[in-house]
């Protein structure tokens, strides 16, 4: 979208409002701000990024208004140059799908092998049952055995598809995983869309 | 034949499909991974054959079952009055509307035990 001069101008002063928000909030020693009650504006403080790139260093301050616990709704503000988004140890406030090496043995040294390699441990829901099938298509296309294919990134999920690392498990196993799967979505009303961390336990080293 | 309520086809992800009352979080859990299939008091899982082999059909119909052979027998408690059938992890469900809420006997039968391919769910007083 081409800015206008008078938004440039009020991006300018929003650069300007929010530096000047910044900067009390480190004079006053403001790090993250306590989880607020649903509903109840706070402003949130936290490291971010500059540029709208995320960065894990304190390279810059980014300020919004959450409205409900790790919510964060619109900043107030329009432009470029006013970025406001979630940021804060999203891991650990994500429920968290674990994979019992203890009952999927085979699936959970896939998954920490994927994760090793660096396969992104924070995956979103999808539940297009097309782009499912054609994503469980392109990450087992290669698959010739033996056992049957489970990959990670998982095929129901926005980051599954072509170069998802695939093994060979027991059906069983996948079945256990379905079953345990299942669970977590519906326990933790995780829907279309919708953010969860992965996490393998219980594998020995 | 009976009168059926609803066929669909599934890609059963996972080597299985789903039989549950809409609303509910109390799903099974396999054990071994080997049942033929897996119930709570509102749902029940169905081994079926893998996905890599092809899509699975499942059929509902009321009454008793009226072909295969039966891997379910029991009670289903559908409080919510909605049978929801398929593979939620496919994204693939349907609902089936329910005359009276609450528990049904359901039988649910398969073509190949082995690999089942098709599956006959049969809910009495549906």
């Amino acid at each position: 979208m081409t800015a206008t001069p008078r938004s440039r101008r009020l991006d300018r002063l929003h650069v300007l409002l929010i530096g000047f928000v910044a900067a009390i909030a480190l004079g006053l020693g403001i790090g993250v701000v306590a989880r607020a009650s649903p509903g109840v504006p706070v402003l949130r403080a936290y490291d971010a990024s500059s540029g709208g790139q995320s960065a894990s260093t304190t390279s810059a301050l980014n300020v919004g208004v959450a409205t409900a616990a790790g919510d964060l709704a619109e900043p107030g503000f329009s432009g470029a140059a006013v970025v406001a988004f979630r940021n804060f140890s999203a891991a650990e406030e994500l429920p968290t799908l674990e994979i019992d090496a203890g009952r999927m043995p085979n699936i959970a040294s896939n998954v920490q092998s994927a994760l090793d390699e660096g396969q992104p441990g924070v995956l979103n829901r999808i539940t297009d049952p097309g782009q499912i099938a054609s994503n469980r298509a392109a990450a087992t296309s290669g698959f010739s055995g033996p056992g049957s294919p489970d990959e990670y990134p998982f095929a129901s999920t926005a980051q599954g598809g072509a170069g998802a690392r695939v093994a060979g498990v027991p059906l069983a196993e996948q079945r256990i995983q379905s079953g345990v799967l299942s669970q977590f979505y519906a326990r933790n009303g995780i829907g279309d869309g919708d953010p969860f961390a992965v996490k393998v336990t219980g594998l020995e080293p | 034949m009976s009168e059926q309520l609803l066929e669909l086809e599934v890609l059963p992800l996972y080597a299985q499909v789903g039989v549950q009352d809409a609303d509910t979080t109390d799903l099974p859990d396999w054990q071994t991974g080997n049942e033929r299939a897996v119930a709570t008091t509102h749902a029940i899982l169905v081994a079926t054959r893998p996905d890599t082999e092809g899509k699975v059909v499942i059929r509902v119909i009321p009454g008793s079952a009226d072909a295969g052979t039966i891997v379910f027998d029991g009670a289903l408690d559908v409080t919510s009055g909605l049978i929801e059938v398929g593979n939620a992890i496919a994204g693939t469900v349907e609902r089936v509307v329910l005359r009276n809420p609450g528990v049904h006997r359901v039988q649910i039968a398969v073509d190949a035990i082995e690999a089942p391919a098709v599956i006959t769910v049969a809910i009495e007083g549906a």
